[in-house]
């Protein structure tokens, strides 16, 4: 019995030190430590029955004495002399580089505390051997056996990683190790970015931290500094080098493909108190600068409660420009803009003073003015919306031989050969078009009641004295008195 | 005497906001300016009135042909006849300086704001740029004070209603007793749309003999309101008169509204003049989004154009017009392809004027779609067609732009355009062609180079027939902001 303890002890020792990788079945879980040359060098097999205890070579597992933890290259020269056997040129192994938590002996002492036993082939019995001395590292799927609680494989989203593990921050790993490490099967699944927040700071601690370090969030995350789960993690120099100059990744969440999201996200991220889950949620990707590619003033509570980007931090996710208006809003824009829809939350006012001052040629494409009689005529946008007629459309018809200051020659309207009877019906059903070129004085030429032909423009049930009351001056530019005076 | 006035008024809230700007810093203190600068190169043919021996044309009566064909006017007994005929080409270099400047910290909720404006003619003629001897303008320059629930300016500001969005001087208050609802009563001195100057100015008299020789007074009354969150309602009461004599300028009132209910939004605009008892808009229109990929719309719009009770034009018994539309707008899920078009049909309103033997149209319909596609993460094409037929003037025009992105948010495009045209009830010929390049190139966060240049050839045209459009125009512009950005962290330099 102490024999088969001792070679328990012995193999332990061993497979502790040691990573699975060479050993592991092409069928069994990934590597679990870095890649490291694990061959077990020493021919145990060939050695069965010349040691009844692993514990003769390995005195050192049990009691955790490193110096005895392998045998001495002396104790193989007692056979290996060259006169009994052969001299060999064993040398202990080096130490692996390991983010293991096991101790032979602590665990030793817990089997022994809790009165059991535990012999040394009871992890490290090559599987389906049972010969002597068949020996092998042990797999993690052994360790979680008795270790693993309710986790089915090593690795599992349900695995408590620090129960064997090492924080990251702890473990001696070189930088290709840490970028080696074999990463668990639910991080690629598609939605793993999404839902990979531990519930906890102390999930991130038992499971997170064994792979990864404060800088691993921090790559995206740039309220890191809020959030209790990462704190829980520490910095880490190796992490550091290996995120460093890596994009940082932003899922988008289903819910930003719904209907109306450009219109629905500021009540979403606002709620009642103007802060809702703009800083719960929508900072974990979204920092005021997402804001500001639309909300230029960035004042409202929701985009304030954001974090403000700082050089040191990932920059959260960029939001291009774009039009978020349905097609025709060009027409649509002055009913809802003066009802009361915030224009100012995404625009500045100079973007509106930029079209309605009308003076700027960015508003119209480049060839508009060979264009734009038609809009004119047609009244799609409204061009006195911007334009004075007279100053705007006038002057420049005046400069350009279209307008006239006194009476035009018909031939102008040259697709009209009876324009003179005509033009009647076309100032009724588009004046504005008229005033684009002709002063008021080139109608009371002939539409005046003093120094014109006496032509009566008015409708039938034209209010003459409604009109004289609004403005009599007007009345006089044709009438030698008001009416009703 | 105006228009010093005028200036002086603006020239007093400027070096306020200076004088403000330049005074000890407090804490918090600091300035934003933004600049944009744009260089343009237009080029265009003005009309002129040409005229030929009546010797030499052929056919009686008042319209005949001269030797080249073109049509002319002749007046019995005059030994000529008269025709427009086109001009050579005069170009004209127009640049501009905008500057928008902000101020705050001068006490808690104390702000000044400018938007000023310089022109010049850098070469070439100073008549075809829009006001290119009017050197400075200030389109906006006021002081703020802006609480929780109150918000007061003076100096020229601008008013954005249903029935305008114009600049003024004077002073308004808003009070905001709770998050849903404001008040807004404001007055003072009303300037011209796009002018910014009264109706006093030299602009105007320059081109209306009739202009008014007094400057109105405004006011105005408005409140907007938020009952639920999908129901946005305003009106607005607008009130000019003449600063001297009787009568009015102008007594309108507009009521606006926007509901939105799931998939549905429906939105309501009206403007009426009081003083004339006008409709002058009525326009309702229903926007359906069954999912992400589709849009539809439909709208119902009364129209009859509005003017200033100073002017004659009232009196002419303007009678405007009815217009029905739909359209619809798909995109695909990705986004890599949208398509969109819309058709709608107007019909005037009887003018009491119509010659029966000689009609002309009443009607009028507009036909238009465009569509994009992204070719590839840095390619995307864009297209559009649109065709409008009325009683006035016609057009059929096709246009297609070719972008593609470059890292940092540049960009470089080619656009190609046709278009045929027929506008003031005069027949043109031909088509005109361009073809043009533009580009935006990022000098940084704060600033942003964009360029555009396009030649256009009337192609197929009869000579001096009609307008000739062959034209070469330009615009380069650089836009800039340096200073603090509040709620930011001051950039680089500062």
């Amino acid at each position: 019995m102490r024999a088969a303890a001792a070679v328990s002890s012995l193999l332990l020792g061993l497979v502790a030190a040691v990573a699975a990788r060479t050993v592991t079945p092409a069928s069994a879980a990934p590597p679990q430590t870095p890649v490291q040359d694990t061959t077990l060098r020493f021919p145990h097999r060939r050695h069965a029955g010349l040691f009844p205890q692993c514990t003769v070579c390995h005195r050192g597992i049990p009691t955790g004495d490193s110096a005895t933890i392998y045998p001495s290259p002396a104790a193989c020269a007692n056979c290996h002399d060259g006169q009994v056997e052969p001299r060999v040129g064993w040398q202990r192994p080096t130490p692996l580089v390991t983010n293991l938590a096991f101790s032979h002996a602590r665990h030793q002492q817990s089997v022994d505390s809790a009165g059991g036993t535990i012999a040394c082939l009871s992890c490290h019995r090559t599987p389906g051997d049972t010969s002597s001395m068949a020996v092998s590292p042990p797999q993690p799927q052994l360790c979680i056996q008795c270790h693993a609680h309710s986790a089915p494989a090593h690795m599992d989203a349900a695995q408590v990683c620090a129960t064997c593990h090492v924080p990251l921050v702890r473990a001696p790993l070189s930088l290709s190790q840490v970028a080696a490490l074999p990463k668990p099967a639910d991080h690629d699944a598609p939605d793993w970015v999404q839902r990979h927040a531990p519930p906890s700071p102390a999930a991130a601690a038992a499971r997170c931290a064994v792979c990864h370090a404060r800088e691993s969030c921090e790559r995206c995350h740039f309220n890191a500094a809020r959030i209790p789960a990462i704190q829980a993690l520490q910095p880490d120099p190796r992490v550091a080098s290996l995120v460093r100059g890596r994009a940082p990744v932003y899922p988008k969440p289903a819910s930003h493909d719904s209907l109306n999201w450009q219109w629905k996200h500021g009540t979403v991220a606002g709620g009642a108190d103007g802060r809702g889950i703009a800083v719960t949620t929508c900072s974990d990707c979204h920092a005021q600068a997402s804001c500001r590619t639309c909300h230029r003033d960035g004042t409202t509570p929701a985009i304030q409660a954001l974090p403000a980007l700082r050089p040191d931090t990932a920059y959260g996710v960029r939001i291009p420009p774009r039009t978020i208006h349905a097609a025709g809003w060009l027409k649509d824009h002055p009913t809802q803009a003066a009802a009361g829809v915030n224009c100012a939350a995404c625009h500045s006012r100079t973007f509106c003073v930029d079209c309605h001052q009308g003076q700027k040629a960015q508003y119209h494409p480049p060839d508009f003015v060979a264009q734009h009689a038609s809009e004119a005529y047609n009244n799609d946008t409204q061009c006195t919306a911007c334009h004075s007629t007279e100053a705007f459309c006038r002057a420049c018809h005046l400069q350009t031989g279209r307008g006239t200051r006194t009476k035009t020659s018909a031939l102008f309207h040259s697709s009209q050969p009876l324009w003179l009877l005509n033009h009647g019906q076309a100032a009724r059903q588009n004046l504005e078009a008229c005033a684009a070129c002709h002063t008021q004085a080139s109608c009371t030429q002939c539409h005046s009641a003093t120094g014109g032909w006496g032509v009566d423009p008015h409708p039938p049930g034209f209010d003459a004295k409604r009109a004289a009351a609004n403005n009599p001056r007007s009345c006089l530019a044709c009438h030698a008195k008001v009416p009703g005076e | 005497m105006t228009r010093r006035y005028s200036f002086a008024a603006t020239l007093a809230a400027a070096c306020a906001g200076l004088a403000l700007t330049a005074a000890r810093p407090l804490r918090a203190q600091d300035v934003r300016v933004s600049g944009t600068t744009t260089v343009n190169y237009v080029e265009l043919r003005p009309l002129q009135m040409d005229s030929v021996l009546a010797a030499t044309t052929t056919g009686d009566g008042v319209i005949r042909l001269a030797p080249d064909g073109r049509t002319v006017q002749c007046v019995d007994p005059s030994a000529y006849c008269y025709l427009y005929s086109n001009g050579s080409a005069i170009s004209s270099a127009p640049a501009l300086q905008d500057l928008q400047v902000s101020a705050w910290g001068f006490g808690q909720g104390m702000r000044f704001y400018a938007d000023l404006r310089g022109r010049a003619v850098v070469n070439g003629s100073n008549t075809l740029w829009p006001q290119a001897n009017d050197h400075f303008d200030a389109l906006e320059a006021y002081l703020e004070f802006e609480r929780p629930r109150v918000r007061v300016r003076a100096g020229r500001q601008w008013d954005v209603s249903g029935l305008a969005f114009n600049n003024y001087d004077g002073a308004s208050v808003q009070v905001r007793p709770m998050s849903t609802l404001s008040v807004e009563a404001y007055g003072g001195w009303t300037l011209q749309t796009g002018l910014d100057e009264p109706v006093t100015s030299g602009a105007l008299a320059a081109v209306e003999p009739y202009a008014p020789d007094s400057r109105g007074l405004l006011f105005g009354l408005r409140a907007q309101a938020r009952p639920a969150p999908p129901v946005w309602v305003s009106a607005v009461y607008e009130r000019s008169t003449p600063q001297s004599g009787s009568g009015l300028y102008s007594e309108r009132m507009a009521a606006d509204g926007m509901f939105r209910s799931g998939r549905l939004t429906m939105d309501l605009a009206a403007q009426i003049d009081l003083a004339s008892a006008d409709l002058n808009e009525l326009r309702t229109q229903l926007l359906y989004v069954p999912d992400s990929r589709w849009t539809v719309r439909a709208f119902v719009r009364r129209h009859q154009p509005y003017f200033d009770l100073w002017t004659i034009w009232g009196a002419f018994g303007a009678v405007g017009f009815v217009e029905g539309g739909a359209g619809a707008s798909w995109r695909s899920t990705d986004g890599a392809l949208s398509v969109d078009g819309q058709a709608s049909r107007r019909h005037y309103l009887n003018t009491d004027a119509e010659v029966g033997f000689a009609p002309i149209r009443s009607n009028g319909w507009s036909l238009s779609g465009s569509g994009a596609m992204r070719l590839s993460p840095v390619w995307a094409l864009n297209a559009q067609y649109g065709l409008d037929l009325g009683f006035g003037a016609a057009k059929s025009q096709g246009g297609l732009t070719l972008r593609r992105a470059l890292r940092g948010g540049n960009s470089v495009g080619l656009t190609a355009t046709a278009f045929q045209t027929a506008d003031e009830l005069r027949v043109n010929s031909g088509t005109v062609v361009g073809l043009g390049v533009n580009g935006v190139w990022r000098l940084g966060e704060r600033s942003t180079i964009t360029g555009s240049v396009a030649d256009y050839q009337h192609a197929g045209r009869v000579p001096d027939s009609g307008p000739n459009w062959s034209q070469l125009r330009a615009s380069l512009t650089y836009n800039w902001t340096v200073g603090a950005e509040p709620g930011l962290p001051a950039p680089g330099g500062r």
